[in-house]
Order: C-alpha cells, then sequence, then structure tokens
C-alpha cells in the first residue's frame, strides 16, 4: 500500500508509491519546502527524519508567516 | 485573569449596549479588566487593535519598531499618507485613543528582543502574536512559556493564513508546531490586503474566549483558512515533542 498525503486546502489527497520514506525526501517527492509545510501523522508532529511507512495517512499544510 | 471588579460608567454602558446583552456587565467588567500585549502593529496588528480598544479590553500594550510606509497602506488599515513615515505604534495610540479613550494604550516603538520582552509579557493576562517573522515569535513564544501567559498565534500571506491559541503546559509550544520553519527568514510579506483583516479578527476572537472563558479557544488546533475555497479547516495536534516546552 502507498502514503497517502492530505495537503490542506485540496481536495483530493496525493498517493505516493513508497514501502518507507523520511519526511524531508517525501516533501521533496510532492515538490514542497518543507521550511514552509507542517507534517502531522495522527494528531503528531513529524520532523524531517521521521518516517512514514506504507499504509500510512498524513496531513500537510502550508505554514505563513506574514503579518 | 483578574477578577470581576470595578463599575461601568453611563458612557460606557451605552458604548457597550449593542454586546452587554451578549455577555453581561459581568463580561464587559472582565473585558475592562484585561491587559493584552499586541506584537506588531501591521496589517494582522491593525485589525487585532481597533478591535480590541472598540470592544472595551483595559489596557493594550503595542509593540512596534516599523515606521508607517506606502506599501503597508495596502492592508494596515490604522494608517493613512499623512503618516508615513512615522512610528506605527505612536500613530496607533493616537488613533486609538480616539476610538475608545476608556482604554489605557501604551505604544512601545522598540524592536522585540530578549532583554525588553519578559516586562511587557509579564504585565498582561494575554499576548497577542501579530508579527511577520519567524525569529521574533519565537523570542515573544518563549517569554510567554516562561511566564505561563496564552499567546494567540497568526500568521498570512497571499490568500491563506493559520490561527492557533498557545497556552503553556497544555498545547505544544509555537516552536515545536513549527520547528521546521526557516527562522531566520525575513522577507516581505506577499497577501492580498483583506486576509491580515481576517486573520486578525480571528485572532481577537481567541482573545476574547480566554478573557471571557466562553466557548472552545483553538488550543491543540491550528485553524487553516483557504479565502480562496471559503474553508476553514481544523487541524487537531494530538502529540508533540519540543527541546523549548518539554525542558
Amino acid at each position: 500500500m502507498p502514503v497517502k498525503v492530505n495537503i490542506a486546502g485540496e481536495r483530493k489527497p496525493k498517493i505516493v508509491e513508497v514501502s518507507r520514506i523520511k519526511v524531508k525526501d517525501l516533501l521533496a517527492e510532492l515538490g514542497l519546502n518543507p521550511t514552509e509545510y507542517v507534517v502531522l501523522k495522527d494528531g503528531e508532529i513529524l520532523v524531517d527524519d521521521d518516517e512514514v511507512v506504507d499504509g500510512e495517512a498524513i496531513t500537510v499544510f502550508t505554514v505563513k508567516s506574514g503579518g | 485573569m483578574r477578577g470581576v471588579t470595578g463599575t461601568l460608567s453611563p458612557e460606557e454602558l451605552e458604548r457597550y449596549s449593542r454586546q452587554i446583552p451578549v455577555i453581561g456587565v459581568e463580561g464587559q467588567l472582565r473585558l475592562k479588566n484585561s491587559s493584552i500585549l499586541v506584537a506588531g502593529a501591521g496589517g494582522l496588528g491593525s485589525a487585532v487593535l481597533y478591535y480590541l480598544v472598540a470592544m472595551g479590553v483595559g489596557r493594550i500594550i503595542v509593540i512596534d519598531e516599523g515606521l508607517v510606509e506606502l506599501s503597508n497602506l495596502q492592508r494596515q488599515i490604522l494608517y493613512t499618507v499623512d503618516d508615513i513615515g512615522r512610528p506605527k505604534a505612536t500613530v496607533a495610540y493616537h488613533k486609538l485613543r480616539k476610538l475608545n479613550p476608556n482604554v489605557e494604550i501604551t505604544p512601545v516603538h522598540a524592536r522585540i528582543t530578549e532583554e525588553i520582552i519578559d516586562d511587557y509579557v509579564k504585565s498582561v493576562d494575554v499576548v497577542v502574536d501579530a508579527l511577520d517573522n519567524w525569529e521574533t515569535r519565537f523570542i515573544l513564544d518563549k517569554a510567554c512559556w516562561r511566564f505561563g501567559k496564552p499567546l494567540v498565534h497568526a500568521g498570512v500571506g497571499e490568500f491563506y493564513g493559520q490561527v492557533t491559541t498557545i497556552i503553556p503546559g497544555k498545547t505544544p509550544c509555537l516552536r515545536c508546531l513549527f520547528q521546521g520553519v526557516d527562522k531566520a527568514e525575513k522577507k516581505p510579506v506577499i497577501v492580498m490586503g483583506h486576509i491580515p483583516g481576517l486573520l486578525g479578527l480571528l485572532e481577537v476572537n481567541e482573545v476574547i474566549k480566554i478573557i471571557l472563558g466562553v466557548g472552545e479557544p483553538l488550543t491543540n488546533k491550528l485553524a487553516l483558512f483557504n479565502a480562496k475555497t471559503n474553508s476553514l479547516e481544523i487541524v487537531e495536534i494530538k502529540k508533540f515533542e519540543c527541546q523549548v516546552c518539554q525542558e
């Protein structure tokens, strides 16, 4: 089973065909800058070197810095 | 948070007559007895300051090191062309005093640093992050953590923004929530003019809920606003690890 990525604000999840991948590599795969996104798995904040494995679903959302 | 003390003058009773039926005289007195630090008097800060002052909080400290620039006027509704080149904190003070002279406003034209921020944070009930960079946000975040003060955060860009409320000891701090962000990054704010207004008012809503003890503040929750799709998605934070708040 692949990794399912729900990107906040987008209607359809993206499916990434990997068995195991680090968060930073997953974001790169999706073309997302890791300094602008937060990744959650089951409500837990993941950091760059955390791994996601096949069958898991994560939520990714962009963080805005302006004021 | 201080208790409910004092009274409302006839002028205040009339001024707040459209919200007293909602929150009662006791609620209005809670607002009057509250003190808020607003860090930043830009796009978010303009909306936050206008409404907190209009609604009748008791005391506000506003800190901003900036001068009013022409490129601010697209979104920073406290200022006009007459204010260009003047300190935002000072201009904000004069505008807001005219809006509601009952509110005690302390303008601070200064950069937020670890050296100066503690005295301001520890003297208020709630802190509002209306800043535009992460380096300063994390200084504020640490100070709020040290003194156990609620911190209402928002950030904006383009058509988007996020809001959350940090309660030391109950939620992750800002640093662990956004540990991946580039702290040193400083670039001009790129945002549609109305977005800081929308998100700033969501910050006001958080402050009001905290002061009045009503509703559900966004604790352990991030509200992600997408103005293009009119969506306010709430993401729940269940677990976190951090070197700042879990030391």
